[in-house]
């Protein structure tokens, strides 16, 4: 069973008399485990499929399948309780919170699923060992710089071991060096068994996954391997996902 | 999670001190004036209780007039009358209404045991050249100190039977001090009233600040007083005595109210029917001085309250700006999973550990204010564990009340338009 088959999504918006349709029929399967870029231009709908994904927005048509749950007709509650253990975001803009420290946002998605406090500290802690920034527990986001914020997003997003990291554009704001850094480390948590999806509209960042899906005015044009890629074993890159997973 | 909210409200409120002490001020002036004014009330009453306690429990006052706080067995009516002043006000204007037979009467009921008129005669005491216009001059029987047991002597002796036709007089020590000078012994030295020279017998204790109560009422006290016996204020004044009042002190506290049912009845009769008199004990003065401290505060702190409802309205229009600025934050806790009901609880305790906060800085505000006004009035505010949980829990409602609304804008945002908000 794959983790997420999405079967025909439409998304309409109603502005005044107006009705866009943003996506106009998307089907698709995601597998544990896999590693996938959706890219296009601006408009093409890779936002609002994003949003769809992560149980932010609901779809005006078609059904969602979550590990074979649909989620399509959930009320706002319990599409909260799914995003909290199922999904981690990594954003373009980090989206930390100043008030909190590094270490306290890393634990904030513990917090709400109510992971006892002593037990959300030592995987926060972890966690930032693991994204590589484990001495920067204590500093505040406006101390640290865009680079170690994306990894602290990250290992925010990886808190409650979700099923799926949807990552949107998350080298968007940050230098070559940073954003080859943050690609790393995504590669390096892809091998380490989680599933992850990209939105981005730089190819390069969509070249170092195994598949890219390309929107194009709501509809998928290209569903398959990069294009560009050296021939690789796209199989044999994935050492056993769902065992390994749960070592994050 | 309640207290990852307290914490993380205390976090904003630290973040924004300037703007957060501005918005609690609305809570802070409002809960201060509120407790400030109710711990005034409560000094003010205990230093009132006080004093009239110090009159005895088993005391009676008979005034002429009716003056509204008589005993509820007379079923009065007319308003108005102070706890001493003595009388309604038209009646206090017109010469009193109690006679000598009145004052038999109430030497002759049996639950009264002993008996002291006051009556009041003009006039000023003089020492020479000194004057000491303020002094009252009062005749009294000899009985006087034991009728008003908040009344003590000095020194020499008060009034005695034989003292009876004698030109002596016992004055109070405020009354001694001016016309003597403090500190001199005044006793067997002679004052002038009415241009008679009158032996001084003995001083009236000074009552203390705290103490002072007296049949005078509330306020005043003995301290500046002459005390002459009363044949000899007949003879000065040439006439029948204006009877200011009668003292009487009941048997026992079960004489009490038989007493007062007594002298109610038999004085009307004396009087031909008039219920023109007040037969008051320490416990009418009471309940009219609690009732309108009461009132009164109650109305005070209902004016004062209006600023509270100000503050709350100041909370609700920062806790506004404040969702609308953090609507990326919410966004965010919504996209990792917090549901409308745990954002809602975020900013609900946010705006209420705000008020809370400003309450409990109210209440140090009170304190200090009480304290200073206290100084000023010679009066001790009373704070009490429960004036201050209550003003707790008045903030923490205010901060519900007003901190609901923007409570709820926030869990009703959309986590993707709260993302996308810049």
């Amino acid at each position: 069973m794959a983790l997420i088959e999405l079967t025909d999504i439409k998304k309409r918006y109603k502005t005044g008399d107006t009705v866009t349709e943003v996506l106009k029929g998307i089907s698709l399967e995601i597998n544990e485990g896999e590693f996938i870029a959706i890219i296009g231009p601006s408009g093409s709908g890779k936002s609002t499929l994003m949003h769809i994904l992560g149980l932010l927005d609901v779809p005006s048509d078609g059904t969602y399948l979550l590990e074979g749950k649909r989620m399509d007709d959930r009320s706002d509650r319990q599409l909260a309780e799914e995003r909290r253990t199922g999904i981690g975001f990594v954003f373009q803009s980090f989206n930390l919170l100043a008030r909190l420290n590094v270490l306290q946002n890393v634990m904030l998605p513990m917090t709400y699923a109510g992971v006892p406090s002593r037990k959300r500290k030592a995987r926060a802690l972890e966690l930032l060992q693991t994204v590589g920034i484990g001495d920067h527990a204590n500093y505040r986001p406006n101390q640290i710089s865009g680079g170690q914020s994306q990894r602290v997003a990250i290992a925010r997003a990886l808190a409650n071991r979700p099923r799926l990291i949807l990552a949107d554009e998350p080298t968007g704001n940050l230098d070559t060096a940073s954003s080859d850094a943050i690609v790393d480390q995504l590669q390096t948590l892809h091998r380490a068994g989680n599933t992850i999806v990209i939105v981005t509209h730089n190819p390069e960042i969509a070249d170092h996954t195994d598949r890219i899906i390309e929107l194009r005015d709501g509809r998928i044009i290209h569903d398959g391997a990069p294009k560009a890629e050296a021939p690789k074993p796209a199989t044999a890159a994935l050492p056993a996902p769902t065992k390994q997973r749960r070592v994050l | 999670m309640i207290f990852e909210n307290i914490s993380m409200a205390l976090r904003s409120i630290a973040g924004n001190k300037l703007r957060t002490f501005l918005t609690m001020l609305g809570i802070i002036i409002g809960v201060g004036a509120v407790v400030a004014i109710n711990s005034l009330g409560q000094g003010l009453k205990q230093v009132v209780t006080q004093e009239v306690s110090n009159l005895g429990a088993d005391v009676l006052v008979i005034t002429s007039g009716k003056t509204g706080i008589s005993s509820s067995s007379s079923g009065s009516k007319a308003g108005g009358g102070g706890g001493g002043g003595g009388g309604g006000f038209a009646s206090s204007l017109g010469t009193s209404t109690l006679t000598e037979q009145d004052i038999t009467t109430v030497q002759n009921d049996s639950h009264v045991s002993v008996v002291a008129p006051l009556s009041l005669i003009s006039g000023i005491v003089e020492r020479g050249t000194t004057q000491d216009p303020s002094a009252l001059i009062m005749a009294t029987s000899p009985d006087f100190l034991k009728a008003d047991p908040s009344e003590k002597l000095g020194s020499g002796r008060f009034l005695t039977a034989a003292d009876n036709d004698s030109y002596v007089a016992v004055i109070g020590s405020d009354t001694s001090n001016t016309l003597f000078g403090s500190g001199t012994n005044a006793i067997g030295k002679t004052v002038t009233l009415r241009g008679h020279s009158f032996t001084v017998v003995g001083v009236l204790a000074s009552s203390q600040a705290s103490q002072g109560g007296s049949s005078f009422g509330a306020t005043s006290s003995l301290d500046d007083i002459a005390l002459i016996p009363t044949n000899t204020a007949k003879t000065l004044t040439g006439s029948t005595l204006q009877i200011y009042r009668i003292l009487a002190q009941a048997k026992s506290k079960d004489d009490v109210q038989p007493a007062v049912n007594d002298l109610t009845n038999e004085i009307k009769a004396n009087h031909g029917g008039q219920d023109d008199f007040s037969v008051l004990t320490q416990q009418d003065i009471l309940n009219t001085f609690n009732t309108i401290f009461d009132a009164l505060t109650g109305a005070i702190s209902a004016i004062a309250g209006i600023s509270l409802l100000v503050g709350g309205i100041g909370i609700m229009n920062i806790m506004l700006v404040s969702v609308t600025e953090r609507t990326r934050e919410i966004g965010l806790r919504k996209a990792l999973g917090a549901t409308s009901g745990m954002v809602l609880s975020q900013f609900l305790i946010e705006a209420v550990v705000l008020t809370v906060i400003g309450g409990m800085l109210g209440v140090a505000f009170a304190y200090g204010l009480g304290h200073a006004v206290g100084h000023f009035a010679k009066l001790t505010p009373v704070f009490t564990v429960g004036t201050i949980a209550t003003a707790t829990i008045i903030s923490a409602v205010i901060g519900i009340v007003f901190g609901i609304a923007p409570a709820i804008k926030a869990s009703r945002m959309k986590p993707i338009d709260a993302l996308r908000y810049e």
